[in-house]
This record gives structure tokens, C-alpha cells and sequence, in this order.
């Protein structure tokens, strides 16, 4: 069986938050809801002072703390390995948003950062958030999956582009957008994605790219010590971008 | 001991109609407040990405974790053997019934879509502690009601036969409720302030503090209802050295909590927030957990003389305390920011690496307030209603 994973090339990656505006576009979020968000972070002081970013979206994990702590199972793991909510069985208790390690999951019902608030512009009939102009086909949508026009009071996060990764021809082992044919199976972010920096295919195929270039380019993953074990995966080159896996001093005060 | 009578409030006066409306219209007001919340959403409240669980969930696991200690008196009776706590022993299992009533009328309309409750209520994941507390709390409820009927049944009353194995299945559940109400933040590696099995120790010993000092104040107001008093000058003491431990327990595990962290460098930056750096959440736990909550009543219940009115405003103070407790474990656990790239400064559009604002608003108040009062009408109701309360003072 497929397990879907990731891998993002920090070397590549231009922090220029394409893929942001993709996921948004894609799955229609409200503004400031970003499935897929870019960090920045800084380390170092004047003159010798870095910036660096990270892309940051659902990390699927192995072994997800959002899974084990749903009580009610409307969030759960595919077969394929990616992490789901059921907004069908979604009570809203928000544990799981508690639970996230690396914070990927939203509330619907936020406070809106752009005014006027565009739920009230384009308006949902029954218990939708909103009814925006731009949105997948009826028939791609699917609330099992956490996929389309989400209700309200409900959680929901990233879906690795489920609605487009699970159509995929049995037996893919690279979703690689420069495929015309595979194309429409890839995960927006990856496909919008300018620098080519995001890779997306079998982890557990040993000839899968994701897997070439985890062992070739020392793979690594976000806050390991949890135990979450993310399917998402960064390259970080020959000086390791990720700064846990080095020692670094510190310029935050708390 | 003179044989035990019980009794209700059978002539309620003008001042028992008119603290039970007031509670009526604080329920209703809270009732309210969680309709508006449920059509507005996080909009209407303090609560954000950052700080999904806002001050209702503060007034929820209060009172859920004053239900399980409220149950002391009834389990000091049974299980203890100390008879005199027995006239106290059916109130403890009303109030211990109401305020996790109480509790749970706010965590289920805190809920996103508390229209799905039977959802919760059907599908079950049991690697969740919160599946596991649904059974624990409804558990909890039914046992307790059992405890109840052995106690107050006229055949099955008569003999410690039912009430005693009843008294101590009781006692264990608590202790397990309360671990289980711990252990949804104890259990938690995401974020730093939690994710410490020292959690539920606390909790228990807060449950016990808390539910004794939320029984003295009703044992007054019932008291008063009744026109004599409920604790004779023998029972304040006791009941004084009682609330006194309890808290000193609360304040040991406090500082064990603290220190435990601190011997950890990972949870330095969480330690200096909450015990140094965090603006009114390190006033809400110097002032308000240890200063008024502990320090403070523990001085007045140990130096002091045994009087009703000091031994209800030290109760009230321990209230008082276990509410900025509470705020300070959720409210502070989520604020402080999660901690992606240790030694980093971090921005994103999701203020990654900020102390998240968090101000509740009136809704929040009002919903938490609401439960409070809901449980309190329940026990008034049921005070009127059915013979809780001694006719005779304790020896």
C-alpha cells in the first residue's frame, strides 16, 4: 500500500508563499486560515544575524497526536497514510488543535483579518462558513475527507490535496507535476510550487523519488523527539537549515 | 451519637426564592451566551487559533474538579468510618452531583457543535482521555446517585450494608475522575506548560481543596435557609483542619510541578513566562493561586480561631484561588507559544513565536458564570425538594 509523504527542499525553497496562495485557492480558506503557511524564523544577532523560512503544512505524522486524542474519530488516518477530519463527526472540542505539535490545525469560526469580513460578502446557505466565487466542483468536495466548503464550528487542516492525491493510478509512486498526466493528482502547493522545491510520492517505495532524496540529501523531520513521526520532510543541505538538529545560540530571552 | 434525622428546606423563605431567581437569570444568561457564541463562533470571544480552550473551559474543569473532591464528606463517612462527617455525607453527594452537572453543561456548550453530542456520545476512541472522561463523568453521576438512594432508601438506609461498598466504589472513581481530568493536559507533549504526570496529583489534590471549600459556603447558605446552623463549634474545627490540609497538599504539588519543570532546561522558557515574565498570568498565579488561594486561607485556618465567617471567607478565598489555578494552567499553557525552533525568533502569519492575546469576553463569562450557577440551582432545588440536610447538628 501507498504511504503518501513529502519531502521540501529548504535549499530551494524561496519563502516566496506560491504554494500558500495555492492551498488557499485550491481548498477555499478564509484569509488568514493557511492550511500551508511559510515560517520565518531569525537566529543570530548584528552583524551575523540569519534569516531563514520553512514551509509548514500538515506534517500527516505516523503516529499523529490529533488521532490518538479525537474522541470521537472524526479525525483519523487513511490507508495511504494521510491524516483526515470527518467534519460529518467533528464535534468542535478543539482537543486536537491542543494536541498539534507543530500548530497546523484552525477553528473556522476565527476572527477575520481583512475587512469586511468576506463570510458575510459571499454568504453560505445551511450551516457552510461561507459561499465563495471560486471553489472545486460539487462533485470533488467531499466533508468525509474534510475536503470543500467547510461547516462551521468544525476543525479542519491540510489534506495533502486528498480530493486530488487519492484519484491517483493505483500503483503511482511519484505524484511529479512536470508529468502532464500525473499532474492533476498533485497537491497544489507542489504543483505551484516556482523553484520545484516540494517532492511528493511513496515513502514506503524504496525507487520513489521522496525516498531517494531522504537518504541521498539527509531527510529530516520537525520536533522528531515527539514521537509524531511527520510524513513531511525537510532537506536542509549541507548546513543543516532546521536549526534542532544544530547547536545554535540563542537569541530569544524566554 | 443521637440517631440521625434528615431533613429538607420545607418552608423556603423570601431570601431562598430570591437567590434561586438570581441563579435562574444567571443560567438563563448563560444559556444565552452560549447561543451567541454557537452562531458568531471564536468572533465573539476572546478565544483564537492560538487559545482555542478560552475562560469557559476554566469555569468547566473548576467545577468538575470541585464535583469529585465535594464527595469528601460522604467518603470520610463511609470509607474513613468517622461518623461524624455521616450528617454531611447525602449534601457532599448533591453538590458533588450538581457541580459536575454544572460542569459539563459548559464543556458541551463550549462545543463547537454541541448539536453532535450523541456523536460523543456513540463513537467512541478509547486512545482519547477525553472518550474515557465521558465514562468517567456519566459514571461518576450514576454511582454517586446509587450512593444516594443506599443512603437515603428507608430499608436500604437503615444498615451500612449498601452505603458503605457504594461510599467506596465512589472513592475510587473520583480519584480516577479527577486523574483523568488531569491527565487530558498531563498527557499532552505538545505544549510545554502541560506534559507532566505530576498533573494529576495536583488535580486531585486541588479536587479535594476545592470541593471542600465549595461545601462550606453551602452548608452555611443551607444553614442559614433552615434557621440554625449546620456546623457545630466541634465540626468547624474539624472541618477547618480538613480544608487546611487539603490546600497545603494543593500548594506542595504546585511547587512540585514547578520545580519538576525547572529541572528541566526544555521547560525553562514556560517556567520563566508563568512564574516570571508573564504579565497577568504570573500576577493570576502569585496573587491569586498562591497568595489567595493558599498562603493567605491556609494562615487564616491555621492561626485563626474556628468561627463560621472566617472558615467561609478562607473557603471563598480557596474558590477564588482554584479559578486563577485553573486560568493559569490553560489560559498560560496556550498563550506561551509552541516551540517549533528552540533558541529561534519566529514570525509567521499565524504569530508563531508570540505570546498569543487572549482577553475573554462577556459570552465567555457569562457561560462559565452560568454553569456555576446551574449547578448551585440544582443543589438549592434539591435541598427544597428531598431530606438532605441534618435536623441535628453533629454530636
Amino acid at each position: 500500500m501507498t504511504r503518501w509523504g513529502m519531502v521540501i527542499d529548504l535549499e530551494k525553497c524561496t519563502g516566496c508563499q506560491a504554494c500558500t496562495t495555492a492551498c488557499q485557492m485550491e481548498n477555499a480558506r478564509l484569509p488568514g486560515e493557511m492550511w500551508q503557511d511559510v515560517l520565518f524564523y531569525s537566529e543570530g544577532e548584528y552583524p551575523s544575524g540569519k534569516l531563514s523560512w520553512l514551509p509548514r503544512p500538515c506534517m500527516h505524522c505516523e503516529n499523529p497526536s490529533c488521532v490518538a486524542v479525537c474522541p470521537t474519530r472524526a479525525t483519523y488516518k487513511t490507508e495511504d497514510g494521510v491524516v483526515l477530519i470527518d467534519w460529518e463527526r467533528c464535534i468542535g472540542c478543539k482537543y486536537c488543535m491542543i494536541a498539534c505539535p507543530y500548530g497546523v490545525r484552525f477553528y473556522a469560526e476565527e476572527k477575520q483579518k481583512t475587512q469586511p469580513d468576506i463570510r458575510k460578502v459571499f454568504p453560505a446557505k445551511g450551516d457552510k462558513v461561507w459561499d465563495p466565487p471560486y471553489k472545486m466542483p460539487e462533485h470533488m468536495q467531499n466533508p468525509k475527507w474534510g475536503v470543500g466548503i467547510q461547516p462551521k464550528n468544525v476543525v479542519s487542516k491540510c489534506t495533502f490535496c486528498y480530493h486530488r492525491v487519492s484519484q491517483a493510478p493505483k500503483g503511482t509512486v511519484d505524484l511529479n507535476p512536470d508529468d502532464p498526466k500525473l499532474r492533476p493528482y498533485t497537491p497544489a502547493c507542489v504543483v505551484t510550487c516556482a523553484p520545484s522545491a516540494r517532492y511528493f510520492g511513496d515513502l514506503d517505495n524504496p525507487s520513489s523519488e521522496v525516498r531517494q532524496l531522504i537518504a541521498t540529501k539527509r531527510g529530516t523531520r520537525l520536533l522528531d523527539q515527539t514521537g509524531n513521526r511527520p510524513q513531511v520532510y525537510y532537506l536542509a543541505g549541507e548546513a543543516p537549515a532546521i536549526p534542532e538538529t544544530r547547536s545554535v545560540r540563542s537569541g530569544r530571552k524566554a | 451519637m443521637a440517631r440521625l434525622v434528615f431533613r429538607r428546606i420545607e418552608q423556603p423563605g423570601r431570601e431562598y426564592w430570591a437567590g434561586l431567581g438570581v441563579l435562574a437569570v444567571l443560567a438563563m444568561v448563560g444559556l444565552w451566551a452560549a447561543h451567541v457564541m454557537e452562531l458568531e463562533g471564536h468572533v465573539v470571544t476572546g478565544m483564537t487559533n492560538r487559545v482555542v480552550w478560552g475562560l469557559p473551559h476554566v469555569f468547566a474543569v473548576f467545577l468538575i474538579v470541585a464535583a469529585s473532591g465535594a464527595l469528601n464528606a460522604a467518603s470520610i463517612a463511609s470509607v474513613f468510618g468517622q461518623a461524624d462527617y455521616k450528617p454531611y455525607a447525602r449534601l457532599s453527594g448533591l453538590i458533588a452531583i450538581a457541580l459536575l452537572a454544572g460542569g459539563l453543561a459548559v464543556l458541551v456548550l463550549d462545543l463547537g457543535r454541541p448539536d453532535r453530542l450523541i456523536v460523543a456520545m456513540t463513537r467512541y476512541n478509547f486512545a482519547s482521555i477525553f472518550a474515557w472522561n465521558i465514562f468517567l463523568y456519566v459514571g461518576f453521576v450514576a454511582i454517586v446517585a446509587a450512593y444516594l438512594v443506599a443512603m437515603m432508601d428507608r430499608e436500604l438506609g437503615r444498615s451500612d450494608r449498601w452505603s458503605k461498598p457504594i461510599g467506596w466504589l465512589a472513592f475510587l472513581w473520583r480519584l480516577v475522575l479527577t486523574t483523568g481530568t488531569g491527565s487530558i493536559f498531563g498527557w499532552l507533549v505538545a505544549r510545554e506548560a502541560y506534559d507532566a504526570a505530576v498533573l494529576a496529583p495536583l488535580f486531585i489534590a486541588s479536587s479535594l481543596a476545592l470541593g471542600t471549600a465549595a461545601s462550606i459556603p453551602i452548608l452555611a447558605a443551607c444553614g442559614r435557609a433552615l434557621g440554625e446552623p449546620l456546623l457545630a463549634d466541634d465540626m468547624l474545627s474539624r472541618w477547618q483542619r480538613l480544608l487546611a490540609i487539603f490546600v497545603a497538599a494543593t500548594l506542595y504539588f504546585t511547587a512540585l510541578h514547578h520545580l519538576t519543570n525547572l529541572y528541566a532546561s526544555a521547560h525553562h522558557g514556560i517556567e520563566r513566562f508563568l512564574l516570571l515574565e508573564g504579565g497577568g498570568i504570573t500576577q493570576l498565579f502569585w496573587i491569586g493561586q498562591v497568595g489567595i488561594g493558599g498562603v493567605l486561607p491556609l494562615a487564616l485556618l491555621l492561626l485563626s480561631a474556628p468561627t463560621m465567617a472566617r472558615l467561609n471567607l478562607a473557603a471563598i478565598m480557596v474558590l477564588v484561588g482554584g479559578l486563577a489555578q485553573f486560568y493559569v494552567v490553560i489560559i498560560g499553557g496556550q498563550v506561551y507559544p509552541q516551540t517549533l525552533f528552540p533558541g529561534m525568533e519566529i514570525t509567521s502569519s499565524f504569530h508563531d513565536g508570540e505570546i498569543a492575546p487572549y482577553r475573554a469576553s462577556f459570552y465567555e463569562l457569562a457561560l462559565g458564570l452560568g454553569g456555576a450557577a446551574f449547578a448551585l440551582l440544582l443543589i438549592g432545588i434539591g435541598a427544597a425538594l428531598l431530606p438532605f440536610l441534618p435536623r441535628h447538628p453533629a454530636r
